[in-house]
């Protein structure tokens, strides 16, 4: 198992099992998000307060929730990267970056969807809005970063420094908004009155949940083979 | 000491090209004039964001200046003598910070009574900006040559820097307007002084090594 392990930390090797894996994440990821849009848009009943409104529950709170994970992802890896120098630590980071800023795109998006019908605003400058917006750009800092390097190697140790020190910031940001906000303004429009969920409508949330995961993955993994195996990039990766 | 030489050579080196330390002065009272006069129709409500005005005019300013910490020590290849130099880099980095708040942050805050005539502030207000920006520019002078370190083989790196930075800046922004906020209201002050201490000593535990190793990858590739 180690030394399977180990073989996988050789771009060559790794290229050639994620080729083997893509198929297989995106067929659980098209089992997971049938049941879950199914289960989530059919099955479940309407919400009590908010009626069918609430149904982009099942895309809002898996991108959410990946945008954050996604960052957690890179920051391991940049850590990962900056000890032990591994090559393939390195184009995680650099991959997962506009993949994790999509996820924090859509999530702002769905959540202002949501916020006009509920709140009756597209915009409050709520806690977890407002940190979730400063995670977008840092996200965005982060890219514009990497991509203003020609070298790839400097673009590299910039990036995981970067990342760190994003991640160091991202608990502090989030308290001092949270704190800020509840300063502020109080409970006037935000925070919704929050039910327990209902197992029909919670196992259809972590199906979807799971299931982008698995797609974050599968679109890791074909950009990854990609990168690996072009030749352009494997001259970078090998002759630095 | 090393440390007082260093400081001393950077200061004088500093003061001799004026136009660069008056800049930033120019800018903040620009800055001030130009939310004066669009909101001049709404009288109460330039007092009321004085506060974040000023704020968010000096946070401008030190990061539209900041880019030059490094930059002419790098182009003239100074730094890389500094780098190879038995002097701890930490200690000229530190050097480097303490010079910068001194020649661009100290003037800047000898600004605010200005600012403070212009936008119509009280005394107690003003004392409280003060205090509140005095606490939080060491560390964000810090996090600024962070972004300059990193961004240091770059030309025209001027918005990548803020893009980098600005976002980081949030908490010290939050926790210093929090003060006067909290002042107003007539509550006591404490909790957001005391997150912005909390948040000066994390930067000034981490940030220097962290400066000094971006500088060392800047400097090892070319």
């Amino acid at each position: 198992m180690i030394i399977f392990l180990r073989s996988l930390l050789s771009p060559k090797t790794f290229s050639r099992f994620a080729k083997q894996c893509i198929p297989w994440l995106y067929a659980g990821f098209a089992v997971f998000f049938t049941y879950g849009l199914g289960g989530g848009l059919v099955l479940s009943p309407p919400d009590y307060q908010q009626g069918d409104a609430f149904r982009i529950i099942y895309v809002h709170v898996p991108c959410a929730f990946l945008s954050l994970l996604i960052y957690l992802i890179m920051a391991t890896s940049a850590g990962i990267a900056a000890i032990w120098k591994i090559k393939l630590a390195d184009h995680i980071t650099r991959t997962s970056a506009p993949i994790g800023a999509s996820f924090t795109l859509l999530a702002l998006i769905t959540g202002a969807l949501w916020g006009k019908p509920m709140w009756g605003t597209y915009w409050i400058w709520d806690a977890r809005l407002t940190s979730e917006l400063i995670l977008l750009f840092l996200y965005l800092g982060y890219i514009a970063a990497i991509s203003a390097f020609s070298q790839q190697r400097s673009a590299e140790q910039v990036g995981r420094i970067i990342v760190l020190v994003g991640a160091i910031n991202i608990p502090i940001i989030h308290y001092s908004v949270y704190w800020w906000n509840t300063l502020h303004q109080g409970a006037t429009l935000s925070k919704l009155a929050k039910p327990s969920m209902d197992a029909q409508m919670l196992y259809p949330l972590l199906a979807m949940i799971v299931a982008f995961f698995l797609f974050y993955l599968a679109v890791l993994l074909t950009r990854m083979h990609r990168i690996i195996s072009s030749p352009y990039a494997n001259s970078a990766t090998t002759g630095a | 000491m090393i440390f007082f030489k260093l400081l001393k050579f950077e200061l004088l080196q500093n003061l001799r090209r004026y136009n660069d330390l008056t800049t930033p002065l120019w800018f903040l009272l620009l800055v001030s004039c130009l939310f004066s006069l669009s909101l001049q129709h709404e009288p109460g409500l330039l007092q009321k964001a004085a506060p974040g005005i000023i704020w968010s005019g000096l946070l401008l300013a030190m990061l539209l200046s900041i880019h030059q910490l490094f930059a002419p020590d790098y182009q003239s290849g100074v730094l890389e003598q500094m780098i190879l130099s038995p002097t701890s880099l930490v200690l000229i980095v530190w050097v480097k910070v303490i010079a910068y708040w001194l020649k661009t942050c100290l003037p800047l805050l000898a600004c605010i009574p200005l600012l403070a005539l212009q936008l119509q502030l009280s005394f107690e207000q003003t004392q409280l900006i003060f205090f509140s920006l005095l606490l939080a520019t060491p560390s964000l002078v810090l996090l600024g040559a962070l972004g300059a370190a990193l961004t240091l083989r770059l030309q025209n790196n001027n918005l990548l820097l803020s893009l980098l930075i600005l976002p980081l800046s949030f908490p010290f922004l939050i926790f210093g307007l929090g003060m006067t906020h909290q002042a107003t209201l007539g509550l006591p002050i404490t909790t957001p002084l005391f997150l912005l201490i909390a948040l000066l000593i994390l930067s000034i535990g981490l940030l220097p090594w962290i400066i000094a190793f971006s500088l060392r990858i800047g400097i090892n590739q070319t």
